[in-house]
Parts: C-alpha cells; structure tokens; sequence
C-alpha cells in the first residue's frame, strides 16, 4: 500500500529529499506513478493552495511546497513517460514587456506544474513577438501572462493583440494576473481568465483540460 | 528658502505634527504652479534612469541644476516643503552592497539585480568606493550646493533591512533561504542592520541635513533626523517571521531618528500591522493599498485602526473635495499630501480649511 497521504504531508512540509525518496521508494513497490502524482503530488500541492489562500501559509512555505513537487516530479517523470502517461497540456508562462518582477510568476508556474501540465518559462520582460513566437515553437495550449505594474499590465493588452494578429487567438487560452490586474480589466482586453493567487491560477489552468 | 515668508511658522506646525499638537487644522503639504509659472522650466526629467545616466558620465548638477528651476515656478502652502529626489534607484541599499544597478530601457525607473542565490554567499561589507555609493554620495554633495539652502536634498528612500536582502537575492531566493537557512538570513540581515546609520549619516551629511533639517520620500519637515521605514518584503511572510525579522529591524532604525513614517506597503502585509503599530517610535504611517486596489480613501477603518494606535496617517491621494467632506479621520493625526493645478486654487483651498477648522 503506498503511502500516499505521508507523500502528501511531505510535500507539504517542503521536505523535497524525504519526498523524492519515497516517492522513489513507491515506484520501486510498484505503486504506478499517475496514482502518485495524482493521489499524493496533486493533492499535496492542492492543500498548500487552500491553506495559503487562507493564510495559514505564506509564500516560503509555497515555495518549498512548490520546490519538493519539482522534485518528485522529475523522479516520477521517466516512470510517467513510460506508462504512457504525457502532460495534459503546454503552457507558456511568463511576465510581460516592461515587467521584471517573477516572483508570482514563479509561483504559478510551480503550482501549474503540480497539476500535470507542462510550463515552459520565458522568463520576465517578454514582447509579444517573442510569446507568438513560443506559441508556436512549443505549440502551447495556454499563455500566462503576469504583471505587476499598472504601467506594465498594459503589455497584456499588446500581447493578445498581437497573439489576435498571428491567428493562434483561437488556439490558446490566455490568462492574466498579477496585483494590479482585475476581473474587469481581463474582460477588458479579452483575456480567457483572471485569478487572484497562484492556487487559483493552477485550478483554472487544470479547468481547461477537464 | 523657495518654501516663501512663512517658513518659520511651517517649520514650527511640522514639529506640532510630530509633537502631536493641534495646529487649528489638519497638516497640509500643498503645491501648485506659480500663476506666472514659466512653462519652459516645468518638463524637468527628474526619473531614476536620468539621474544614473548623469552619475555616469560624472554628471551630478544637471539634474539639481534643472530642479532649482523648476521649483522656482512651485508654490508651498501649509508644511509642504521644496526638496530634490537625488536616488539613483529604488533598492539603492542592495546596489551599495554589491547588486548589479541598471537602468530599465524605455522606462523611468533603474533595478538592483540580483548576484547571489543564498545569503551565506554574500559578502555584505560596505564598500565605501562601491560606484554607486560613491555616485550617490557626491550627487548629494553636488544637489545641496546647487540647493544652497533654497531647498531640501530629500532623504534617501533606502530599502533596508529585508528589503536589502531581497534585492540582493531576489524575493524567491530570500523566502527559500527563510526557510533553508534561517540563521545566515539572520546573520546576513544583522550584517546588512549593522551599517544603517553609517548609511543614513553619509547621506545626512553629504545633503546638508546637519543644518537644514530633513524632508522628502518622508513628507513633513524634521529638524533633525527623520525618514521612511519599510519593509516591502514582509507581504511575503508570516507573521511569525515578521516578528522575527523585520521588527528588530525596524525598532533598530528607528532607534537612530528622531521621527520617521512606515511606508506600509500592500494589503498582503496587513496580518503585520497590529506589531508595525506596537513600534514606539513610529509617528506616523502611510499606507499604500498597491496597484489594482482602491484608493486610501475606501480603507478608512484600516486608517482609523492607526489613528487610534495614536500614529498620524499620512494621506497622498485624495482630492481636494475629498479632503474638504471628510470627517472621519482624526485631523490632529492627519497630514495630506496635495497638488493642485494653479496657484489660485491652492490658495482657495487652503482658505476653505481654514475656514473648516
């Protein structure tokens, strides 16, 4: 029986070796690895979500949290591929022209991961041309798009505009965030959702593969 | 002094505010342009990236140079006072340690790169002949000789303590080693504490603060030591780690002024704020709710918690209407920030608060 809930609180708790370990351990009983990932990576990773969304965990906590899943991961990643088990989806992220700061950036894209769908990162300051062009190369089903200046968000504007005049609007979905973005202001400038935190954003980007 | 005639009696009223004494009326930091403002001196370039560039080539009196005469066209009512912005970049205590200053092309503002991913890695010994600091230092010197005590060289805006760290390693690296390696954050933060007022006396006396007094970033006039303190850092922690390693901090710095305001920065900080307001030394606070949030005025039980805590509110965006209704605030703990489009308006507006009070 694998110990999936103790996988679970290791994640949790940001103990990435203990985790890889065991994580380790499991495969080698035969445990198959979806279930991991599913009954222990994903839930683990969930619960972080829910308990930082209350605050009852601040963003180190997430980070370690996020940390120890990128390392299980990469553990479970050969057995995923082996059993035929692929990433639900690609999804490009990254923070907008003008905009240097990443640290939600880097939040959500781990929070993403943990939900089975593969983050390509492009790093910060990011021109549209250069997120079409990575529309394409990694054939992504989902763009992230962060900002956290009003002067900068406006960048989200340009992108979707420029994603509109390469013909792949239809293609993917968009996502906006970052503080000083809006429900509104997503609506505003046709983006296919707004979230609030980095919980939020990996629940609505998994939303699009159900 | 450009502050005008009445310079005695706005110096006075600023020692009322941090006295806490009733002046008659809230404090009000006023300006608008001269009516016979010339409009050849009003586009002064006074952003981050101009003033690095200038430092650069070795420039330090163009920018002051350009700011005597653009403040020559401003007029100052109430506590407001004429002071010159010589910060070279927002995370300046960060590039002084050793962070990687640049500017950012097609914007107004420079960055403090990170250069190291744990805080056991940094070498945080104060460099007197770091550029920058060096920079920095002979732009004060150069901005209060131009200034010539017609107006105040402001005090840096320093982002201290955490907020060094962070700009040091970058918010991410500085929560993992939270939490990897706690004992050389603290190690490292004390380091970095350690040279706040060697700092802070630098700039004091390269300013000319020593005679003229200090004013800026913090808005009301001080006849001696006075500043911001902040910790932006802190909306990424818990409480527990605030406690931990922001509040010493900000207790240290305050320890070395005689008056300063936090710069309370973000809702995501507010589980902080029942210890920010425990802080003895604090006077006064500005809150700043962050892009994308309402404005100061929709946090009015935020502001009355503060009032009541018996720390002054520093207001910075409300309009003049706004400030003429209210009647919620405690005005002897209350000081508003204002510019106003002319100068007759200014004036009408300073006559009705008269007239309020």
């Amino acid at each position: 029986m694998a110990r999936f809930e103790e996988m679970s609180l290791l994640l949790q708790k940001g103990k990435a070796k203990d985790l890889a370990a065991m994580v380790q351990e499991a495969l080698a009983n035969g445990t198959p690895a979806k279930d991991i990932l599913n009954e222990s990576l994903v839930v683990g990773m969930g619960a972080v979500g829910e308990r930082f969304k209350k605050n009852e965990v601040f963003v180190p906590e997430v980070l370690i949290a996020a940390r120890a899943m990128n390392m299980a991961l990469n553990v479970l990643k050969p057995a995923l591929a082996e059993s035929g088990v692929e990433p639900v989806g690609t999804a490009l992220i990254c923070t907008v022209k003008g905009d240097l700061h990443d640290i939600g950036k880097n939040l959500v894209k781990m929070m993403i991961e943990g939900t089975g769908i593969r983050v390509i990162d492009l790093g910060v300051d990011c021109a549209p041309e250069t997120i079409v062009a990575a529309i394409k190369e990694h054939n992504a089903d989902i763009v992230c798009l962060s900002a956290l200046l009003t002067t900068t968000m406006i960048s989200q504007k340009d992108t979707i505009e420029a994603i509109k005049a390469a013909g792949l609007r239809d293609k993917v979905k968009v996502m906006v965030g970052g503080a000083p973005v809006t429900q509104a202001f997503a609506d505003e400038i046709g983006a296919d959702a707004y979230t609030s935190d980095a919980a939020s954003a990996a629940e609505r980007a998994r939303a699009f593969f159900a | 002094m450009l502050r005008g005639n009445d310079l005695a009696t706005a110096k006075k009223n600023c020692q009322s505010f941090w006295d806490k004494e009733w002046i008659g009326r809230p404090f009000l930091c006023v300006t608008a342009p001269k009516d016979d403002y010339n409009p050849a001196e009003m586009s002064y370039d006074n952003t981050y990236v101009r003033r690095m560039a200038d430092a650069e080539k070795g420039d330090y009196t163009s920018s002051p140079t350009e700011y005597a005469r653009y403040i020559r066209n401003i007029v100052h009512y109430g506590e407001a006072m004429p002071f010159y912005n010589a910060d070279l970049c927002p995370d300046q205590c960060g590039v002084f340690f050793g962070g990687t200053l640049v500017g950012q092309p097609g914007t107004t503002t420079s960055w403090c790169y990170s250069i190291a991913e744990e805080a056991a890695a940094l070498d945080l010994t104060l460099d007197p002949n770091n550029p920058t600091y060096r920079h920095m230092t002979e732009g004060f010197r150069k901005a209060a000789e131009i200034a010539n005590g017609d107006f105040f060289v402001s005090v840096p805006d320093y982002h201290s303590n955490m907020d060094t760290l962070s700009a040091l390693l970058n918010p991410a690296n500085l929560c993992f080693e939270l939490m990897d390696h706690p004992d050389d954050v603290m190690a490292a933060l004390e380091k970095v504490n350690s040279y706040y007022n060697e700092i802070y006396e630098n700039f004091y006396r390269a300013g000319n603060m020593e005679e003229l007094g200090t004013v800026g970033w913090q808005p009301v006039y001080c006849s001696g030591r006075s500043a911001m303190v902040q910790c932006d850092f802190s909306c990424m922690i818990s409480p527990d780690d605030a406690r931990k390693y922001v509040v010493p901090s900000i207790e240290l710095e305050v320890s070395h002024l005689d008056h300063c305001c936090y710069h309370y920065d973000g809702k995501q900080a507010l589980g902080h704020l029942d210890d920010i307001l425990a802080i003895q030394g604090i006077d006064a606070v500005q809150w700043v709710p962050g892009d994308g949030e309402p404005r100061t005025i929709e946090w009015m039980d935020l502001l009355k918690k503060i009032q009541k805590a018996g720390k002054s509110v520093w207001i910075y965006d409300w309009t003049a209407e706004e400030i003429l209704a209210d009647r919620e605030l405690d005005p002897r703990l209350t000081v508003f920030s204002l510019s106003l489009p002319s100068q007759s308006e200014a004036e009408a507006f300073m006559k009705k608060m008269e007239q309020k009070y």
